[in-house]
């Protein structure tokens, strides 16, 4: 993005627009200027017939960014993004120990292109940039950005949102909120993320992390599918879930927590620790089961392997470049498996899967995990 | 916790997940298998919607070894597959689940060496028997297929254990005897619930959307009857001709081959009452009503020439690019009188449609592809704007286009007034486009059809009792073109909207056809 305001109004302004790329203007101006950028793009130019041109949009996309790294690459996520949903998208950058207080905003188009040339479709992204004590303003302008009859999606990219009046104004325009878990950096944030979720109850809360493991979930839910009886569920006694990485582990608390939300497991206690983290939970026919949340080596996944465990019979997912899946009745196999990038987690996010009540479950259950005292 | 369900289903993508499977395709060496079926299987597995473990066994007269027909079916999904490149790794696992068995449709050895292979791999690959049969042959195998494999012991019709079932392309008999011939010898060896007679098109997002838009928004439905609707269009349009398919039209023509099927499932599913649910057996008895409410046609062949037109290409332009007639393409005769062209005027006898004409056209050699439902609404009762509309409020009333292809969306037309200083009015077009609003590729037909047979979901598939009624009014058109033979063909040029006298059929009611 230039720092230099583009020239309002002449043909270069025009080409800037239809290149993609992004054009200062002021802040009070913003929806006046984009509207007479794509009257213009729509229009003949001598010697040619109109361009077919089409703004289209599903969503209100806002985003909240912080510094110039995240912002970089929160830019090259939303181009991503744009080729597969069309959106307003909002990114809103706040700088609020900047001395100038003062609001800067650019426009630009996301365009999908038509086969063989010429802008097809596209999509509006504003980009705002506050500092000082301009940040506070942000929230207005962000409501008098958001296009009515299309929902609204806010998407956290670090962390967590922190309760401040400002943010908390922010999501509370918002129709669904997406954060991800795997950018925490404290397990208790997974609870203030569930207290958010309690409090804002018609907000939609999606999380890139819990999608991820979305299709490791569906491979542990196939082992169990007719003709296999799902009711060998009832009869687990151990659950280990394996994780690569260290640190906190959202995705492994977050998996732990699904398969005790769905198999109504409760008061959890923490076990002694023996080379990994340990509960034990109790089941509703008054069983129990042990829990374990291990760290090894070797690879960069967030839940590397799930192992559930039924007396002598032991069912296992383990997720390298490929999901290999073994168990009794289960004809051992490796089934493909790919990382999704941030951009194809987003849409997922914005699509159906992104209004799941089972994460908020898991959510529950995983926050049950990280406060559970000793047995 | 539910333990008859799994609940670790609960809120997944693929809730409704299909049980290991195989599918057996006879016919494997056609083109339908290359171009359609396995890469559709293959976009399945990759958007992970198929079971695991999942098997595909070809069978074709051919004698191939099974690492030739692996290599085959890969070269075509790289070719046809929706997403490409295809992914080695996926490849290497799908492919790892497809065999072939060579033998003749006729001979009972094929299907034994079928079964002894489908119990082989039921055992090696842990499929529990579960099979789908898919017949991509030409019709007339139909009957010989269904008998053998019910003689082999490969169909359980016992709603426990396994589960069987079989799809069978389009056509499904080419008149009212032949389809009660055929469904009478598919039900001695499969149940009705097992047979899914597939329609490519109601795979199609575009038409599945025809019951969203009808029965999810709340403003449509009071206006979709008789006393707001003028009369509705249908057409199915192709700028291509027969293709080298000469033969095969020869024996068809286009009123068997699109109105029959494709069209006459439009207009049920444009004109159907609401289901009580969306399930299988509750959209199609609303589909069978429709089909039984449709006025009679009159006896005598002149009459029926007053409702119905018929036309044949002969050499024009299309797109530019000059055209054969269809008495110059390979596999026609050189008098032949089958028609490329049908134009028909209908209605429905029943409380919503009385008096509401549909008029139907289904060509080839058109000057373009397009596949649409128009829905025209009667004018305003007043026109109040007619002096400055220029008589355009008499002549173009609101239409509601629903486009199936291409360009698929919905089109809403409807009167402005043009800026300025005089009151100018002007219609403009409210566009919803699938491409430009959801981004995502929609899978392809056969993706969707497949995944509901796996799932035992015939919703989307065509009942017998269907498909004997869209005949039965069919057949009397047939019988009336039969007794009068066409002196006229070819009666339209290539590249152009049909013959004169289908515009006259509908200009006698004071309409146009539209030229979408």
């Amino acid at each position: 993005m230039s720092d230099t305001p583009a020239v309002h109004g002449g043909d270069d302004t025009l080409a800037v627009f239809e290149r993609g790329q992004a054009i200062e203007v002021p802040v009070g101006r913003i929806e006046i200027e984009l509207a007479a950028l794509w009257r213009r793009a729509a229009e003949a130019r001598p010697g040619q017939i109109p361009n077919a041109v089409t703004r289209a949009c599903l969503w209100n996309l806002v985003v909240r960014v912080q510094g110039e790294p995240q912002f970089i690459r929160i830019k090259r996520i939303i181009d991503d993004l744009s080729l597969r949903i069309p959106a307003r998208t909002i990114v809103a950058r706040a700088e609020p120990e900047g001395t100038d207080d003062s609001i800067r905003a650019w426009v630009e188009a996301n365009w999908r292109r038509r086969e063989g040339g010429g802008p097809a479709s596209g999509s509006d992204e504003v980009t705002l940039w506050a500092r000082g004590r301009a940040v506070e303003r942000l929230p207005s302008l962000v409501r008098a950005l958001l296009l009515p009859d299309a929902p609204t999606a806010m998407f956290w990219p670090t962390a967590l949102p922190p309760p401040n009046p400002m943010v908390r104004e922010l999501i509370h325009q918002a129709d669904r909120l997406i954060v991800d878990t795997r950018k925490i950096d404290d397990e208790r944030a997974l609870a203030e993320l569930c207290a958010l979720a309690r409090k804002e109850d018609d907000l939609e809360v999606a999380d890139l992390s819990w999608l991820g493991i979305s299709p490791l979930r569906g491979m542990c839910a196939a082992l169990f599918d007719p003709p296999r009886d799902p009711a060998r569920l009832g009869q687990l006694d151990r659950v280990r879930v394996v994780s690569n990485i260290k640190g906190t582990q959202a995705r492994g608390l977050l998996a732990l927590g699904w398969l005790m939300a769905r198999l109504e497991w409760t008061q959890p206690t923490r076990l002694p620790d023996a080379g990994a983290r340990r509960w034990q939970v109790r089941k509703k026919d008054g069983g129990t089961v042990k829990l374990e949340l291990a760290t090894e080596p070797g690879g960069s996944h967030g839940v590397a392997a799930i192992e559930l465990s039924a007396g002598s019979d032991t069912w296992t997912l383990r997720r390298d470049d490929v999901i290999t899946v073994s168990g009794p009745d289960v004809a051992s196999r490796a089934q493909p498996a790919r990382s999704h990038s941030d951009a194809e987690l987003l849409a997922s996010a914005l699509g159906a899967r992104g209004r799941d009540p089972v994460f908020r479950e898991a959510l529950g259950a995983a926050v049950s995990l990280v406060d559970a005292g000793q047995g | 916790m539910d333990v008859d369900k799994n609940p670790l289903r609960e809120g997944l993508q693929g809730e409704r997940v299909p049980a290991p499977t195989t599918f057996v395709i006879f016919g494997a060496s056609g083109d339908l298998t290359k171009r359609k079926l396995v890469p559709a299987l293959y976009s399945l597995t990759r958007d992970r919607l198929l079971p695991s473990p999942f098997n595909v066994v070809g069978v074709a007269r051919r004698d191939i070894p099974q690492e030739t027909f692996r290599g085959q079916m890969r070269e075509a999904t790289d070719k046809y597959a929706r997403r490409r490149p295809v992914e080695d790794a996926l490849w290497q696992s799908f492919s790892e689940g497809i065999f072939y068995v060579n033998g003749t449709f006729e001979d009972p050895a094929t299907y034994q060496r079928l079964k002894k292979r489908l119990d082989e791999i039921d055992a090696e690959r842990d499929t529990a028997g579960n099979r789908v049969f898919y017949l991509s042959t030409p019709p007339s195998e139909y009957p010989i297929i269904v008998k053998q494999l019910g003689a082999a012991g490969l169909i359980n019709k016992d709603r426990s254990g396994p589960f069987t079932r079989v799809i069978i392309e389009k056509p499904f008999g080419h008149d009212l005897a032949s389809a009660q011939a055929l469904n009478k010898e598919v039900h001695e060896v499969l149940r009705e619930d097992q047979t899914f007679r597939i329609d490519h098109y109601l795979g199609k997002e575009t038409v599945q959307n025809i019951l969203v838009f009808r029965f999810a928004n709340g403003i449509w439905e009071p206006l979709w009857n008789a006393r707001y609707i003028d009369h509705v269009q249908l057409t199915v349009a192709e700028a291509i001709g027969v293709e080298g398919r000469g033969g095969y039209f020869e024996q068809a023509g286009i009123l068997r081959d699109m109105v029959q099927n494709h069209m006459f499932q439009f207009l049920c599913l444009t004109t159907m009452e609401p289901p009580v649910a969306f399930e299988a057996e509750a959209v199609r008895d609303e589909k069978l009503k429709v089909l039984r409410s449709l006025h009679p046609l009159p006896a005598t062949p002149e009459e029926v020439a007053k409702l119905v037109v018929r036309g044949q290409y002969g050499r024009g332009f299309v797109n530019g690019e000059e055209r054969m007639a269809y008495r110059e393409e390979q596999g026609v005769a050189k008098d032949s009188t089958v028609e490329t062209f049908v134009a028909l005027k209908l209605q429905i006898d029943n409380w919503r449609w009385a008096g509401v004409p549909f008029y139907l056209r289904a060509a080839k050699a058109m000057p373009k592809r397009v596949t649409e439902i128009a829905i025209h609404f009667k004018r305003a009762p007043h026109m109040l704007f007619g002096k400055q509309s220029r008589g355009r409020l008499d002549d173009e009333p609101n239409v509601l286009s629903i486009r199936i292809q291409p360009d698929e969306g919905i089109s809403l037309k409807f009167f402005s007034k043009v800026p300025g200083p005089t009151m100018e009015v002007l219609p403009v077009p409210m566009e919803f486009r699938y491409g430009t609003s959801f981004g995502a590729e929609p899978p392809e037909a056969y993706e969707r059809l497949i995944l509901d047979c796996l799932l035992g979901d015939g919703t989307l598939f065509t009942r017998g009792d269907e498909v004997e009624a869209s005949w039965a009014w069919i057949d009397r058109i047939e019988k009336s073109w039969a007794a009068t033979k066409a002196t006229d063909f070819p009666n339209y040029a290539s590249g152009t909207w049909g013959p004169a006298a289908a515009d006259r059929l509908i200009e006698a009611d004071g309409r146009h056809w539209r030229k979408p």
